[in-house]
């Protein structure tokens, strides 16, 4: 760990983090304001009106309590848009930009070893993912204890970030990997980016019709099925496991390549 | 100091080194001469460790360019050949930077060379032109006073006045009993500063001599005009090589005789004598020409 490279870190990627913060923020306070008790009925009304594989594209599942609610609709769709910016943006940024522009040599000549760096840069995209889940924990606890007072489960909540979080190691995990892995900007973004991006895509065309179902079970986010979770069936904790299998594994093979490669600095 | 020992990479389009070997003695300034593409910046990629050898091995200080990398950089200082920083920083924010990476505080050495160099430490690197960025560069590789230092092409983009402050600096570090390797593509940049040259082409070292006894080898060329018709003969009978480039005027071509052109010219009347500056391909004619006659 290299204190010195981390703050860099910080400085060069404080202004999307805190966009993104600003962008997530206002869709979690917007969407617990916009649970009504009373009225959910008529919303799944209206939502009954469209046409259900889009509805079922698009993700939204609003259950019935403020839990579900926003777990249909803050975990769903907007789940792989928001945080996935980050990941794949600052993972970019952390090896693979630093690679392609030559900077990573004056990095590693400074007496940092390429492993001290990886493993910085590995730290840095692990807080960073963890620090935008906590802060969005918290807001969307308080929100909701400040607007509806006792309704949300708190516990099940925190276990959803907590899945959420895991399956974001996993994404990032495939950025970073990415980022380690090429020597150039366009493939690491195009790894990085189009991975995760492909998993999006082969999930909203497995959600959308009965017929397409099994392209869904393709997506890595087939393992993140949040009502399973609530109905404490084993699937979900299976699906953790994984996810935090995969990260380690792919943060590890990351750092493991980058140590051994040939760089073209 | 550095030992550079049957190094060999070969990069998947068959570009690469081939069995490089040289060595440098401590307190040595060496140069690395050869044109662009021809393999300089890959031998000083293994040297700092960023590239796996497919053979052989560089040492530097006794350790393993590659293995120990980490340790060989604490003593160590390195100007890349293509420049490029954290953009945003400033100046003297990216020198800070980096003496905080390297775990440094004291910044004595720093503030010297920024008044050296004239740099205004305050600019955004991003808006600083190719000489200013390479300014930087030199400082952030002398500045921790490393006992060896890696030179990539170390003066483009510098102006003259720069140029001569930095082959002050080279100068006084040897001095000051630094190893210094540099690399170029200009033979007068390492002519002011280096005892021994290297001379790289194609990825294979052509040779390994004391900068003055290559300067002797090394074909020369004159340019004269003559004043008098006459004294085109005397060319022709004197066996001397050379060409004619226009009327009255001949390019003459000499290896180590300069007396027998002296006493040919002495007895024509010569009205301008020009000598070109030598460029790496005249050096290199001369090496091909050497081999040529083996």
């Amino acid at each position: 760990m290299s204190w010195a490279l981390f703050k860099a870190n910080l400085r060069v990627n404080r202004m999307i983090w805190l966009l993104i913060i600003a962008i997530y923020s206002f869709y979690s306070i917007t969407l617990v304001s916009m649970f009504d008790p009373e009225s959910v009925d008529a919303l799944k009304k209206m939502m009954d009106m469209l046409p259900p594989e889009l509805v079922n594209a698009i993700g939204m599942n609003f259950g019935s309590t403020l839990l579900t609610f926003i777990s249909g609709t803050l975990y769903s769709l907007l789940l792989y848009l928001f945080p996935m910016i980050i990941s794949i943006i600052i993972n970019h940024r952390l090896i693979a930009v630093h690679v392609d522009k030559g900077s990573m040599s004056y990095l590693l000549s400074t007496s940092n070893s390429r492993l001290r760096v990886a493993t910085t840069q590995a730290v840095f995209s692990l807080v960073s993912i963890t620090a935008i889940f906590c802060w969005i924990t918290a807001l969307t606890l308080i929100a909701s204890s400040v607007m509806f007072p006792g309704l949300m489960d708190i516990k099940p909540f925190i276990l959803l970030n907590g899945y959420a979080l895991l399956m974001y190691y996993t994404i990032n995990g495939i950025c970073f990997f990415a980022s380690c892995l090429a020597n150039e900007s366009k493939y690491s973004l195009g790894l990085g980016a189009g991975i995760p991006l492909a998993f999006v895509l082969l999930q909203m065309l497995g959600d959308s019709g009965d017929k397409l179902n099994w392209i869904g079970n393709f997506s890595l986010f087939a393992l993140f099925d949040p009502a399973r979770l609530f109905a404490g069936d084993s699937f979900a904790y299976l699906g953790m496991a994984v996810f935090a299998g995969l990260a380690a594994a792919l943060y590890a093979g990351g750092i493991f390549i980058f140590n051994k490669k040939d760089l073209p600095i | 100091m550095i030992k550079v020992h049957s190094l060999t990479k070969i990069y998947s389009n068959g570009k690469g080194i081939r069995e490089v070997n040289f060595n440098v003695k401590e307190g040595e300034v060496f140069g690395f001469l050869g044109p662009n593409g021809a393999g300089k910046t890959t031998t000083l990629r293994h040297l700092m460790g960023f590239v796996n050898p497919s053979s052989g091995k560089a040492t530097i200080n006794g350790l393993d360019c590659r293995r120990d990398a980490a340790q060989i950089q604490q003593k160590l200082g390195y100007v890349p050949g293509e420049i490029a920083f954290y953009d945003n920083m400033t100046g003297n924010q990216f020198l800070k930077f980096i003496d905080e990476l390297r775990g440094r505080h004291d910044n004595e050495r720093r503030n010297q060379l920024i008044t050296r160099f004239e740099l205004e430490p305050g600019r955004i690197i991003r808006k600083m032109s190719k000489g200013m960025k390479q300014k930087v560069g030199l400082i952030a590789a002398f500045m921790h006073d490393p006992a060896v230092i890696l030179l990539d092409e170390p003066t483009s983009g510098l102006d003259p006045l720069m140029q001569k402050r930095f082959i002050e600096l080279i100068l006084e570090e040897r001095d000051r009993g630094k190893t210094i390797l540099m690399s170029s593509h200009l033979f007068d940049e390492v002519d002011h500063t280096c005892e021994r040259v290297g001379i790289i082409r194609e990825g294979e070292i052509v040779a390994v001599e004391n900068i003055n006894a290559l300067k002797g080898k090394l074909p020369k060329s004159f340019i004269v005009t003559f004043g008098q018709i006459g004294d085109m003969k005397v060319m022709q009978n004197s066996g001397l090589v050379y060409k004619e480039t226009g009327p009255m005027r001949v390019e003459i071509n000499i290896n180590e005789d300069y007396d027998n052109m002296l006493r040919t010219l002495s007895q024509c009347h010569v009205i301008h004598m020009d000598s070109p500056p030598q460029t790496l391909e005249q050096i290199f004619m001369g090496f091909y020409g050497k081999e040529g006659n083996k």
